[in-house]
């Protein structure tokens, strides 16, 4: 099975620019839950529907998708040598991840 | 030889691994780990946007024993996946390449994991 010379690097890449990412706004978040927690449901909306707070997020939940998917799929790799076994595998866990991402985006707006 | 006839030992418990072997094997679980739970935790958002009764049976939920319980574990995963992660960008950098070095961070993220999961869980 031949690949794009390219694609184990442009994985690499992706992997750790997306965990700088999810590195600080995990933190971003952890501290503002422990700072200001939150107590009402206004407040949770209000603090969710600000425009810079609502980009951030969603591209905080496609970053984590995608460093799961690199995450898992070179975990498949390692741990399924058969062929269509491990095509079946990473197409359950492409669709899960897909899905999540679109669901996602209904959850924001 | 061909792969089929190479001697292959699996029989991992009797092999003594470094710590940085036992810490790339952890990183790896918290990940699986972590992943599998994503989708609970959007459904945790989606509910708490939804509507107020929505948030409320969140906020219900989060308060019970169980839910603490894997809240606990949840922040232990993340903690190990995010400790061991930043090791492994150090890395990338050729910062801790040493053995010894390397040895001593190993140890330092395996006890700093638990210990700064245990503080999130406490404060929040």
């Amino acid at each position: 099975m031949s690949r794009v010379s390219s694609s184990g690097l442009k994985s690499w890449i992706t992997q750790r620019i997306s965990a700088v990412y999810i590195a600080f706004f995990s933190v971003f978040l952890l501290l503002h839950f422990i700072f200001s927690p939150i107590e009402h449901y206004t407040d949770w909306k209000q603090w969710l529907s600000q425009p810079w707070l609502a980009v951030s997020f969603y591209l905080y939940i496609i970053a984590l998708l995608l460093h799961s998917w690199i995450g898992m799929k070179d975990i498949l790799m390692d741990y399924v040598p058969d062929f269509r076994l491990r095509l079946f595998a990473m197409t359950l866990v492409a669709m899960g991840l897909l899905s999540c991402a679109i669901w996602s985006s209904f959850l924001l707006t | 030889m061909k792969t089929a006839q190479r001697p292959h030992y699996l029989n991992l418990f009797t092999l003594a691994f470094p710590v940085m072997a036992v810490l790339s094997i952890c990183h790896r679980i918290s990940g699986i780990f972590l992943t599998v739970s994503l989708p609970y935790f959007l459904f945790l958002l989606d509910l708490s946007v939804g509507s107020k009764s929505g948030f409320l049976q969140v906020k219900d939920t989060l308060q019970t024993p169980l839910a603490s319980m894997m809240l606990l574990l949840c922040l232990w995963a993340f903690s190990l996946h995010f400790w061991s992660g930043l090791r492994f960008l150090l890395l990338d950098a050729h910062i801790g390449l040493h053995k010894r070095t390397s040895q001593i961070a190993s140890w330092f993220v395996l006890v700093i994991s638990p210990l700064s999961a245990f503080l999130l869980w406490r404060l929040l």
